[in-house]
């Protein structure tokens, strides 16, 4: 970062006469990947620049630059204040922003930046070379191998007129490993990822890379003599990061206020029993409950700081996620979820770590009270509409027959609407894993996020034979 | 030679010193000026013009690339340092190659359309707006409205010098439809046109075409479990036809096992009815529109299945050099990432029947219009849900469905073809095909 900046942007601001907000915002990543002997990535990725967001007769303008000279933070200012005028005249609702007692102000480093930053290509390409080489000989089925390596360093400054003035670094990590395994004229995938905010003590807690290796080499063989799941509802467990999926995707999407406000199925819904009394789901900037989660963040792109902000509590939908423009509306405190991809884009409501809190059951006890149903993992993307309705993919299914775990079945998609389905949840295991740190949630931007939970078990729809 | 072009050929040249090296800049310089509207109300106004240099070197036949959206000449002797000094850690490989020389420049360009005044363009996105908006039963979630210019370079060191400038008015609407408490599925369409006077036009069917699939989701029902034929729509062609042969036919995946097309060019990998072309020099379709590929190599119109031939294997530099045959111009990707392999825009040939009687051969089924789920391209095992999709009961429209899945496999899917529609449909602005109905899935109503 140049060293100039903070002062820079504060005399900025000190000459705005209105309210505006500056985002000085690097990101400054490493990819390296393997792919069956060869290199698929070797790449460093620098992005820096300002974001400046204005609010100018009720209207917001918005305009960045990569070009950080003072001469050019000005031209800048003054092309978002140009948009905001212009958008003005045609606005109907002008804006105001709900004030915040939570204005970050200060350092902010979450630990793992200084470690990773010291540690060398050589060792992070080792590991990658490493584990390629021993995924492809993890079993005679296994024809391709892949493996990747990429972290992003991310430093952030946010200062606006009305108080916020805050600097933070951070670190998020990812590995992968994918195994492609093949019988005849069958291929089959099985794949391993792992995301988090943090260094490689973090990345590396619950998993180490041999472990991912034989999984997911293990995965990509059974798949090869699966047979496709029964279609229809079934009684099914959902592992931790499935319920990160679904606390995402079915439920996160719908409560994020700009959503509401377009008629969700959450709109009008506060205060309304939504979900099995089990069930208790929060969003949060920290990483609760345990350490690395993948959205972590100290403070958004607002300048607020992050809270974890409760959704549903013992069953009863009773929060939305905001940004100061509908925390205003909703007159909330805003919990810090407005959050932009890079500099030259302005921040939306996005979620952060999603999450069910852990209940009391135990994993065997639940599996133990299903005679016929699934036990479902491996998330493979999803999706939410504003009816509540999701589907999401999964690629590690199991049958449960009489209480035990039994044979692999086919990749297949689950289905459901998102309250009908937290309705029939019975079992809320002690168990809690963020799992959902891998990859990027998309709403016109990407956005770092995580997801996790318990062992859930409830009834849903399968997409299967008929 | 322009700034930018001055740059880039002197960072070449610094590359060049002390030690041989192969290097490719790639310069990607986008101006933008976006309208936003979110629920009822205009939301922000953005503005911005980001440069950004993808540089590529490879050093003694080792491969090293960074991406930096600031350059300028105190700065490139480091980012050459930089970029070497990352190919030196990379195992060699022989494959790695810059293009052969090849030059052009390229324009798809209205100067009434990029220099548009932010004012004009406020009237076009309230215009696009209200059109959407017609029917009051509309839910709009957000819509945008983006004029931009765009220019790329790609320079390498055996003389490539690629340049391509292109206005772009670029527009999507997302949204819902309502009525007596009833909310539908969310859906969305855009378009884009790279000239002033055709987008009136364009605008109005995309929110007319928006606004008949989500108020035509209204009062959706269950439909019926079964296992038989499904009617898709042009979306629907795209999102699962598409996609399975975009990925089979790339060559690196075939080369690295993962293609199930592997030595399958001139075999038969779909019913004969089907011939799918690649039509990148389409002007037509500017979202699509690539004069040149992402290394250089300049792209041409050509059949990819024909008469369910397989008649393309897609190439960037790597891949034909390993697989020994010529690159085909399907290097894919912008400044900031390494160049992947990819189609650049798909058509669909039209097939003999009307609508009504796609309908009359489904008989009593789903047509599906978008579907939202997961597809294995190299399993072939799909898996989702269909979103603002309708029924069909003995061969006539019924209604619209809700909690309708379905799954199957794409590769059979290709070759279970019944029949084509005899009208070729336009997909957000850039992939054309017809209505296809193949057999062969398993739909799950609840």
């Amino acid at each position: 970062m140049q060293k100039n900046i903070r002062e820079d942007l504060k005399n900025l601001l000190g000459k705005a006469g209105h309210w505006a907000e500056a985002r000085y915002h690097l990101k400054k990543s490493h990819v390296l990947g393997m792919l069956k002997g060869e290199v698929s990535e070797m790449s460093s990725k620098h992005y820096e620049g300002v974001g400046i967001r204005v609010l100018v007769d009720g209207t917001f303008g918005f305009a960045s630059t990569g070009d950080l000279s003072f001469e050019s933070l000005q031209k800048t200012l003054k092309k978002a204040e140009q948009m905001a005028r212009e958008l003005s005249l045609r606005k109907n609702k002008k804006i105001s922003l709900a004030p915040s007692r939570r204005l970050a102000q200060g350092e902010f480093f979450i630990p793992g930046f200084d470690e990773l930053e010291k540690l060398s290509w050589e060792e992070k390409f080792k590991l990658v070379q490493d584990t390629e080489l021993k995924l492809r000989k993890a079993s005679q089925k296994v024809e391709t191998s892949s493996c990747a390596y990429a972290e992003v360093f991310e430093e952030k400054m946010i200062l606006t007129t009305d108080g916020a003035n805050a600097h933070s670094k951070l670190v998020r990590p990812e590995f992968r490993v994918v195994a492609v395994a093949a019988d005849g004229a069958q291929k089959t995938r099985g794949a391993e990822t792992l995301g988090v905010t943090g260094a490689w003590d973090c990345l590396f807690k619950n998993i180490d890379a041999d472990k991912m290796i034989d999984q997911a080499a293990k995965n990509a063989v059974e798949l090869l003599k699966a047979q496709p799941a029964s279609g229809g509802k079934a009684k099914v467990i959902l592992s931790p990061a499935m319920v990160g999926l679904l606390s995402h995707e079915a439920i996160g999407h719908t409560v994020e206020a700009d959503f509401v406000l377009a008629g969700s199925v959450a709109q009008g819904k506060l205060g309304e029993d939504v979900a099995s009394s089990l069930v208790t789901m929060s969003d949060s900037g920290l990483s609760e409950f345990a350490q690395g989660a993948g959205g972590t963040l100290p403070f958004d792109d607002e300048g607020v700081l992050t809270k974890r902000v409760d959704i549903i509590k013992d069953g009863k939908l009773v929060g939305y996620l905001h940004n100061r423009e509908s925390a205003e509306h909703f007159n909330v405190e805003p919990g810090g979820n407005a959050r932009a991809w890079e500099f030259s884009d302005e921040p939306l409501i996005r979620m952060r770590n999603t999450f069910v809190q852990p209940g009391k059951d135990r994993l065997e006890n639940m599996i133990a009270g299903i005679d016929d149903g699934y036990f479902i993992d491996g998330p493979e993307g999803g999706q939410a509409d504003a009816t509540g309705e999701f589907m999401f993919g999964a690629s590690k299914v199991r049958k449960i027959k009489n209480g035990k775990l039994a044979e692999s079945v086919q990749k297949l998609t689950v289905s459901g609407q998102a309250f009908e389905v937290l309705k029939t949840v019975d079992a809320v295991s002690s168990d809690f894993k963020w799992d959902l740190g891998a990859g990027h949630c998309g709403k016109g931007q990407p956005a770092k996020v995580d997801a996790g939970g318990p062992y859930l078990r409830c009834e849903i729809s399968l997409g299967g034979k008929q | 030679m322009n700034k930018l072009e001055k740059l880039a050929q002197d960072l070449i040249t610094e590359c060049q010193k002390g030690e041989p090296s192969q290097t490719e800049v790639c310069v990607d310089d986008v101006q933008e000026t976006k309208i936003v509207f979110e629920q009822t109300d205009f939301s922000v106004s953005t503005s911005s013009h980001i440069t950004t240099f993808g540089v590529r070197a490879i050093v003694d036949e080792r491969l090293g690339f960074i991406t930096t959206n600031f350059l300028d000449e105190k700065s490139i002797k480091s980012q050459a340092q930089e970029v070497k000094s990352i190919a030196r850690l990379s195992p060699k490989n022989s494959n790695y190659k810059v293009s052969p020389k090849a030059t052009g420049s390229h324009e798809l360009f209205d100067a009434r359309l990029a220099d548009l005044p932010p004012k004009e363009i406020l009237k076009y996105a309230e215009q696009f707006i209200s059109l959407c908006r017609k029917d009051s039963r509309v839910l709009m979630d957000r819509a945008e409205l983006s004029i931009l210019t765009r220019k790329r370079l790609l320079i390498n060191s055996n003389g490539v010098n690629q340049q391509v400038r292109q206005s772009l008015a670029h527009w999507y609407v997302m949204g819902m439809a309502t009525e007596n408490g009833e909310v539908t599925s969310f859906d969305y369409d855009g378009d884009s046109s790279s000239f002033l006077d055709q987008i009136e036009n364009k605008m109005t069917k995309t929110a007319e075409t928006f606004s008949h699939s989500v108020v035509g989701s209204l009062q959706a029902k269950p439909g019926k479990s079964y296992q038989g034929k499904v009617l898709l729509h042009p979306a629907a062609v795209a999102d699962l036809m598409g996609g399975v042969i975009g990925f089979n036919v790339n060559g690196r995946a075939q080369q690295d096992g993962m293609s199930k097309w592997k030595e399958m060019l001139g075999a038969e990998v779909a019913h004969k009815m089907i011939t799918v072309r690649e039509q990148p020099l389409d002007v037509t379709r500017p979202a699509a529109w690539t004069p040149f590929d992402r290394e250089g190599v300049p792209t041409k119109n050509a059949a990819v299945i024909k008469n369910g031939v397989l008649k393309l294997t897609a190439h960037n530099m790597f891949s034909s050099s390993r697989g020994r045959t010529a690159p085909t111009g399907h290097a894919t990707g912008g400044s900031r990432s390494t160049p992947g392999i990819g189609l650049h825009a798909l058509s669909f040939d039209k097939g003999e029947h009307s609508l009504e009687k796609l309908y009359s051969d489904l008989g009593t089924g789903l047509v599906l219009k978008r579907f939202s789920g997961n597809e294995d391209p190299i399993s072939g095992v799909f898996s989702g849900v269909a979103k603002n999709s309708w029924w069909i009961e003995s061969g006539k429209y019924s209604h619209p469905v809700k909690e309708v899945m379905l799954s199957g496999n794409l590769f059979d899917l290709l070759k279970n073809v019944v029949a084509a529609g005899s009208e070729v449909l336009r997909q957000s602005g850039s992939f054309d095909a017809p209505y296809i109905l193949v057999d062969g899935i398993s739909v799950t109503s609840n």
